[in-house]
């Protein structure tokens, strides 16, 4: 678990005002700093510059959807070495391989409980 | 085995039984001919009936019993396509031979694109070409039918589909909620604060309300689809009952101005009150989602030509004008982006245009792009009896409920 002091910062992605809310305060009461973007601009920006260690994307967006900025993402210099957690409401396998294909570090189906949510972060960055 | 003893069956009973024909055909030498022909013809029996005007001819095709029309284009009281549109207007299923003295290649292309099963030039008619011309078209129009059935099965199965992953995705949202809030307060009681707690309680308690209206809807879709939605029609009264609609909206959706006009005369009419109310409720909410908050929402009621109009206004991004046809079919909104974006099962209109049909009443819809919409429905205002109790559907009942 990362210490007070050297809070590593976590960027959440995602529409829906519950989700987010829910997915921040885990990952604050994990000890992680979190910044979050209610869709995919905001999200890209907040990106930028604030020392990201790890991007939990929503994939259904309003505006520009998970897809477009995973992809955008794996395509910019700055910020594709950034793992990227996939969020959302599709199970489909085919969705899941096309996502991790596309540079995704994990692929997780809502609902979800706070334990795998926990989980699979701290897999990540180990 | 069975499918094609059913086939031979269907073939003989076509080949005893009287073809029934309808000509409509305002020149007497012509009718004379066909006439002629179809008495000689000694493979198989025709009936004839015949209309020298177009007005005759659709009064005959809607008492039923003709089994394939003969049609000349050129008739007293309308000409060309239109005739073969007005014929298709009143029997959709129906055979057609159009009939003409041009020779016109141009003309027959078209007429078979539009529907019609064949095309004979008159003075080129013999017997056979005439019975085989008949036989061929009832036939083709025989096959058509299937090939549409099937069709109209295929749009089905995709729309059910479609719903399918709708109903999922909009039923996760909720259960996301419950899942994540209902774990994170198991595993992190105690670092959680009374009021934190207490926010995420309520909000799975809204989840849950959620859920149970989706659940809702979906039996109400599915029953209106099977034909099983009985609308219990009793006296309403409109007014109070567009009150009570908006007070609750007003609730739901502090964020915008909801507006309601009504004149100060009671509102009422023989219909499901239940029903009606939810048309006004997917309205309005309908409104709100697609407009931004603080904009006004105005609810208009009027008794206008024994119809009941209520409106909805909203100051919202407006329908294209490409769309504006399509926003009460079903997979339209199914599938379309912006339902994908603002969630909902993409039915709701469908839905509202089902419960207005059923009372005999219709909806339509007015919009600018940018400017926002208005979404109308009329219900016929059948009379009341005079004296005759009214009141908001179960309305009484229900508070008995409560208070006991």
């Amino acid at each position: 678990m990362v210490k007070k002091g050297s809070r590593a910062t976590i960027l959440i992605i995602e529409d829906e005002d519950d989700i987010r809310t829910f997915a921040s305060r885990v990952l604050e009461l994990e000890g992680y700093q979190v910044l979050q973007a209610g869709d995919g601009d905001e999200g890209l920006k907040l990106a930028r510059g604030n020392q990201v260690v790890l991007v939990l994307l929503d994939l259904r967006l309003p505006g520009r959807d998970g897809w477009a900025v995973l992809s955008q993402m794996k395509s910019d210099p700055e910020l594709s070495s950034m793992p990227v957690v996939v969020f959302t409401a599709s199970a489909a396998t085919q969705q899941r391989s096309q996502a991790l294909a596309g540079g995704a570090a994990d692929y997780l189906v809502k609902p979800l409980s706070a334990t795998s949510l926990r989980k699979s972060i701290a897999r990540i960055l180990r | 085995m069975a499918y094609y003893r059913h086939l031979a069956t269907e073939w003989e009973e076509m080949s005893n039984k009287a073809v029934r024909v309808l000509l409509i055909e305002d020149n007497p030498a012509d009718t004379r001919l066909i006439r002629e022909i179809l008495a000689e013809a000694k493979s198989s029996p025709f009936k004839l009936e015949c209309a020298d005007r177009l007005a005759t001819g659709l009064a005959c095709l809607a008492k039923g019993r003709i089994d394939v029309v003969l049609l000349d284009l050129g008739l007293p009281d309308s000409q060309g396509l239109s005739t073969l549109a007005k014929v298709q207007a009143v029997a959709l299923t129906m055979p057609v031979v159009v009939l003409t003295i041009l020779d016109d290649e141009a003309l027959a292309v078209e007429v078979v694109q539009k529907g019609a099963q064949d095309y004979l030039v008159k003075g080129q008619v013999d017997s056979d070409l005439l019975v085989r011309s008949i036989r061929y078209a009832i036939e083709r129009k025989r096959a058509e039918e299937k090939a549409r059935q099937l069709e109209t099965l295929k749009e089905l199965e995709q729309v059910r589909s479609q719903l399918l992953a709708n109903v999922s995705h909009e039923l996760r949202t909720p259960l996301t909620t419950i899942k994540g809030y209902s774990t994170m307060l198991l595993d992190y009681d105690r670092r959680l604060g009374r009021d934190e707690k207490h926010e995420y309680l309520s909000a799975i308690d809204k989840a849950t309300d959620r859920m149970t209206e989706l659940v809702d809807h979906l039996l109400d879709i599915t029953r209106l689809e099977a034909g099983l939605l009985k609308l219990d029609k009793v006296p309403t009264n409109i007014t109070a009952l567009l009150q009570t609609t908006i007070a609750e909206a007003r609730l739901r959706t502090p964020g915008h101005k909801i507006i309601l006009n009504q004149p100060k005369t009671v509102l009422k009419l023989n219909g499901d009150g239940r029903r009606i109310r939810q048309v006004v409720d997917n309205l309005i909410d309908n409104a709100t989602k697609y407009s931004k908050a603080g904009s006004t929402v105005t609810i208009e009621a009027r008794s206008q030509d024994s119809e009941l109009v209520i409106s909805v206004a909203d100051q919202g991004i407006g329908i294209p004008r490409e769309n504006s046809g399509k926003v009460f079919d079903r997979m339209f909104n199914l599938e379309h982006k912006l339902t994908q974006e603002t969630g909902g099962l993409g039915l709701g209109l469908a839905l509202c245009k089902s419960l207005v049909e059923a009372h005999g009443g219709r909806i339509w819809v007015k919009s600018e792009l940018g400017r926002g919409s208005v979404f109308y429905f009329a219900l016929p205002q059948e009379a009341i009896a005079e004296g005759e109790a009214y009141g908001e559907k179960g309305q009484q009942s229900n508070n008995s409920h409560h208070r006991g």
